[in-house]
């Protein structure tokens, strides 16, 4: 009985803290009329679907963003992972090159956005690609570099035991062995991604969920848009990222086992 | 199998080095030779002959580079620190006492998959343009990271440690402080680290975006007056302070954990 | 006793690790030889580098002085069974037990059929599709066993293989690898530091003194299989060599 009723204390915690997030958002909306309350919110969204905006409708402006991020983080994932393991396996190739990997690193993303346009200008997608590539790839290279060389010299050791070489160790042992390391890095380049999708859409587009976002700053500010859009990032972000969680249980279906 | 071959000292550090010159003579080069307009790449030696020029010139973006840099510096700094005295309590609590947690997650999981940049818009209304906008935007970019490492860090107090102490007549409050945090310390510093990276990445696209001085600002203005020198030293001042002042963290971290990397 | 051939002679193998206080001496001045179907034991005090001589004899380290040599048309290659199992996690029992054959190109379906047939002889028909992590210690080391069979390889170094299983498993196990072995002859050198499983299993027995290690002495146990524990010869044996170790302490 005990048990019960600190489980339905934990659940009406829970729903509190719901209820004050909501109410103290109407509170704000309340004290300023720039300030768009949830019901706002929600009639705003509705008009969206009635009223495109720049012409297109609500789903196209979402289906650029997700194009984008799916794009870019397909291209850096190839990208990613080979560098990554290039670093690994190579001693001579990571010797030379981590030094300038190391200088570009600690350059954001986004602070590339400028010189990336310069480069490719904002008219074409090309730049908004490579923006969203550069905040997806690092994590990925650094994760699958460490999941490499990090292999335990026990499983590289049985691999010299049983016969392998350096490419059959790559194959059978290093790289299953990195997935677990690889898939964490996608997750953290993901959250990046989306980041650098709102900021090179606001910064420079003409479709996209960022470009939503921005457009509610212009002329009178329209914060119902902006918090629309917020809605459609964090949905679209929750729904990419479970896919991938998915995608990982299937690839590894022996990091979810019950020892028995 | 992955290991070095034996090389001495001498050959390593001209590896390293090869591959820096080869960056640096390559970019050089293309811009000598003409390959790449000066309109969009300039020559690394151009960049610092710009540095020195931006010491003094406000043109085109109105100011220094020395006051383009204090001013990011202090949004950080104000962002991130706050986003450590609050966020890390709020993790290690939510981490240890159940109440907490179930009331800070649904909280805490209806920001944390907003991207930082996407509030601009909301405090710009509520906050107006301002310092207070910027550091709010800072502050919710580096809480996240701070909170789910300190949580997920005093989550993994071993169990055995906890029930010695429970047998040794601790309270509640005293597993929290003399086990509990202690044991979450190294997650809590990754976390710190994470949020630092975060802020001032953050830091760079708000002042893109909405903001009228700052090194983000600055890139933003060198892009308009197609100056490719001017965004090329605005990078790498932000990547040299980014990676100074994640230097620092970890000199500290390891100061704060001397048990931490002993073999 | 089997004497019929050499198969690997170790010449005054050295070896030191570098270390915080300077160079520690492991192995010092080892020779010996492994003779064809033997079933050698090379036992020793824990940390006297017993490891790193089967590591050594297996090309996974190198010796700073002294010679391995294979006698007879074995280039090398052996097969090995690790404390730690060393099995793959990503891959299945029969995936793990058939990769040796995969390394070397063997086409599927030869591959299998050899793989089930020492999976069968460990006694793990029908684990065929598990993954280690839902397998026993001692399951776990009949996966690393019928691996290391599988390689086709007629030398097995086995390191400490059962160090990391309960006593009871052990027991077990230890009549498991004799019976393995009286289904297919292979030369087996398989280190311990426990005693009694030296005397239960060696055809031949190696004592190894402490850091830096040499041969003590070699001890052939002149008793019938299955040899009892609890028979006299078998206590009288445990006693001198105890005796000797306690000395060389």
């Amino acid at each position: 009985m005990n048990k019960l009723k600190k489980e339905v204390l934990y659940y009406g915690l829970s729903v509190l803290a719901v209820i004050l997030v909501l109410a103290g958002w109407w509170a704000a909306a309340a004290a300023n009329e720039n300030l768009a309350s949830p019901a706002d919110t929600v009639e705003r969204f509705f008009r969206l679907m009635e009223n495109p905006i720049m012409g297109k409708p609500v789903y196209v402006h979402v289906m650029a963003s997700v194009r984008r991020i799916l794009v870019a983080f397909i291209a850096a994932s190839i990208v990613g992972v080979g560098l990554g393991v290039c670093f690994g396996i190579f001693p001579t190739f990571r010797r030379m090159f981590w030094p300038v990997f190391a200088i570009l690193r600690p350059v954001p993303p986004l602070a590339w956005i400028p010189i990336v346009i310069l480069w490719f200008g904002v008219v074409e997608d090309t730049s908004k690609y490579i923006i969203i590539f550069i905040g997806i790839v690092m994590a990925i290279v650094i994760n699958t570099y460490a999941g490499i060389s990090e292999t335990d010299p026990l499983y590289l050791n049985a691999g010299k035991a049983l016969g392998a070489n350096k490419w059959q160790t790559l194959v059978h042992i290093t790289l299953p062995n990195s997935i677990p390391a690889i898939f964490a890095g996608m997750k953290t380049g993901l959250s990046t991604g989306w980041m650098s999708v709102v900021a090179a859409e606001m910064i420079a587009a003409k479709e996209g969920i960022g470009f939503l976002i921005n457009m509610s700053m212009k002329t009178t500010p329209d914060t119902a848009l902006d918090f629309v859009g917020i809605v459609l990032v964090a949905l679209c972000s929750s729904v990419v990222s479970l896919i991938l969680t998915v995608i990982e249980r299937k690839l590894c279906p022996w990091l979810r086992l019950d020892v028995k | 199998m992955y290991n070095e071959k034996k090389r001495s000292a001498w050959a390593k550090l001209a590896l390293n080095l090869s591959g820096l010159v080869m960056f640096f003579g390559v970019w050089e080069l293309i811009v000598d030779i003409g390959l790449i307009s000066e309109k969009k790449l300039v020559a690394p030696s151009a960049v610092f002959m710009t540095f020195l020029d931006k010491l003094t010139n406000v043109v085109p973006d109105g100011n220094t580079i020395i006051a383009h840099t204090l001013t990011s510096l202090q949004l950080v700094l104000i962002g991130f620190l706050l986003s450590c005295l609050i966020g890390v309590p709020l993790g290690l609590l939510m981490g240890f006492f159940k109440p907490a947690e179930h009331f800070f997650t649904p909280i805490f999981e209806i920001v944390r998959p907003i991207p930082p940049l996407a509030w601009i818009p909301i405090v710009i209304v509520a906050l107006g343009i301002g310092i207070e906008a910027e550091a709010f935007i800072i502050f919710v970019a580096a809480f996240v990271p701070c909170v789910i490492n300190s949580y997920t860090g005093i989550q993994a107090t071993n169990k055995t440690l906890l029930d010695v102490a429970r047998t040794a007549g601790a309270t509640n409050a005293q597993l929290f402080f003399k086990v509990g945090i202690p044991s979450a310390l190294p997650m809590v510093f990754t976390g710190i680290k994470v949020s630092f990276g975060s802020a001032w990445a953050t830091l760079v696209a708000a002042e893109m975006i909405a903001s009228t001085v700052g090194l983000g600002f600055m890139i933003q203005q060198g892009r308009n007056a197609v100056r490719p020198d001017i965004v090329i030293l605005g990078m790498s001042v932000i990547g040299l302070i980014g990676a100074a002042l994640t230097g620092l963290l970890s000199i500290l971290e390891k100061k704060a954990l001397p048990w931490r990397d002993l073999k | 006793m089997a004497e019929t051939g050499c198969k690997i002679k170790l010449q005054s193998v050295c070896k030191c690790f570098d270390d915080k206080c300077g160079k520690t001496a492991v192995l010092d001045e080892i020779s010996l030889n492994v003779y064809e179907n033997e079933f050698l034991v090379i036992l020793g005090p824990g940390q006297c580098g017993k490891s790193v001589l089967l590591n050594i004899i297996a090309d996974m380290d190198s010796a700073d002085s002294g010679t391995v040599e294979f006698v007879g048309d074995n280039n090398g290659q052996v097969g090995f069974v690790f404390q730690r199992y060393a099995l793959f996690g990503w891959k299945n029992v029969l995936k793990n037990v058939e990769l040796p054959l995969k390394l070397k190109g063997v086409d599927k379906d030869a591959r299998r059929a050899v793989a089930m047939k020492y999976i069968e002889m460990v006694g793990l028909k029908g684990f065929e599709k598990s993954y280690p992590a839902q397998l026993s210690g001692g399951m776990k080391q009949r996966v690393g066993i019928a691996r290391a069979y599988t390689s086709g390889n007629d030398i097995i170094l086995m390191d400490e293989p059962f160090g990391a299983l309960d006593a009871q498993t052990r027991y077990q196990m230890q009549d498991e690898i004799l019976k393995i072995r009286s289904k297919e002859k292979k030369t087996i050198v398989f280190v311990t530091n426990n005693i009694e499983e030296a005397i239960y299993l060696g055809d031949r027995i190696l004592l190894l003194s402490n850091k830096p290690s040499k041969v003590m002495k070699e001890y052939v146990p002149d008793l019938k299989r299955p040899r009892k524990n609890t028979s006299s010869e078998f206590m009288r044996l445990r006693n001198e060599i105890t005796a000797t170790m306690d000395l060389a302490l």
